[in-house]
């Protein structure tokens, strides 16, 4: 067990994983804010202001993710497929119970924004921050 | 897993037999064909449904999530911390790759039938203030989540990889390790929180 002297890895801050997580908790919160004027129907003005707030987290997450300079790629697409694979199971069951429940229009339409937010950022959280603790050469 | 290895950082011995260079696939393969047949049953589940088969994989998935959750948090975790380190290293190789399908398997499969078995006995429209109740549910299953996708499995993952490489960096695995520690207690309440509410819907 040896490690060059005082390197931890990338462990700081990170404006990436702060966006990302911000999109899904405002997703999250977007489907808890429906869920709780249940059986009546929710105003849509608040969830969808929220989806709104996270799509634009979720564009700010990947420029900046793109805008990376020596990071282990192949590293974030190993850890990233696997959590893709993983947040894509849970969109299809979540989307089989809504279309087998019947639920339709914008609950449905909500429903699978916030499923498609969650399978876009939780991959760039996983893979991000597995990768970014990789030094790279150059 | 609070202080399995959050003192390698400064204890850092030569490299120890189990350090060896692993490679391929980060998750278990084998093991996608077992999480393969609970997603086909769970599907067949909802899709007969079925309420002995709902409840089982709710109450079963649930209970096994919560009982795990807890069981490695406060019992695994601090006995493995006073393993000495090439033992815990050796242990964490070989747990955590599990812990990879075995907890979203469990988590997708409570979370799936417990929603369409919520739907069944009509405990997603019951009026305030019961409505709290599962309010409340949604609010931890959230904080878990958050928790999950955020601190534990990318510090999980990056300590996997690191501990497959020949010479693992023993700071970044320590700094890695004590996010567990800064979350045990609060997955721990979550968890806690579940087992109350849960045990408070089932006797409406």
């Amino acid at each position: 067990m040896s490690a060059p002297a005082g390197d931890a890895g990338d462990t700081t801050r990170s404006p990436i994983v702060a966006l990302a997580v911000g999109a899904i908790v405002t997703a999250f919160v977007s489907v808890g804010y429906i869920a709780a004027y249940m059986p009546r129907n929710a105003p849509l003005a608040v969830p969808v202001a929220l989806l709104v707030a996270s799509g634009v987290m979720s564009l700010g997450a990947i420029v900046l993710l793109t805008r990376l300079r020596r990071f282990a790629w192949h590293l974030f697409f190993n850890v990233a497929r696997w959590v893709l694979a993983l947040t894509f199971v849970f969109a299809a069951m979540a989307e089989y119970v809504f279309a087998y429940d019947d639920t339709r229009g914008t609950p449905l339409v909500i429903l699978t924004v916030v499923l498609i937010l969650a399978a876009v950022n939780i991959p760039v959280v996983l893979g991000f921050s597995v990768a970014r603790h990789e030094r790279v050469a150059g | 897993m609070a202080d399995v290895v959050a003192d390698i950082a400064v204890q850092a011995p030569p490299a120890p037999s189990v350090a060896g260079t692993k490679s391929g696939s980060i998750v278990p393969l084998r093991g996608l064909w077992i999480v393969g047949g609970v997603l086909v049953a769970l599907i067949g589940a909802i899709a007969g449904n079925w309420q002995w088969a709902l409840d089982f994989f709710h109450v079963a998935g649930g209970g096994l999530w919560t009982g795990i959750d807890l069981f490695v948090g406060f019992v695994i975790g601090p006995i493995i911390g006073h393993l000495d380190i090439p033992a815990r290293m050796a242990f964490m190789r070989r747990f955590m790759p599990k812990m990879l399908l075995i907890m979203p398997t469990l988590v997708v499969a409570t979370l799936t039938s417990g929603w369409q078995l919520a739907r069944r006995l009509g405990n997603l429209t019951v009026p305030y203030p019961q409505h709290w109740w599962i309010v409340a549910s949604f609010i931890v299953v959230g904080v878990m989540a958050i928790i999950a996708y955020v601190v534990l499995e990318p510090a999980n993952i990056s300590v996997l990889l690191e501990l497959r490489k020949p010479e693992p960096n023993g700071l970044l695995i320590g700094r890695l390790m004590r996010r567990f520690i800064y979350t045990a207690g609060i997955t721990g309440v979550m968890q806690v929180a579940t087992l109350i509410i849960m045990t408070k819907l089932a006797t409406w």
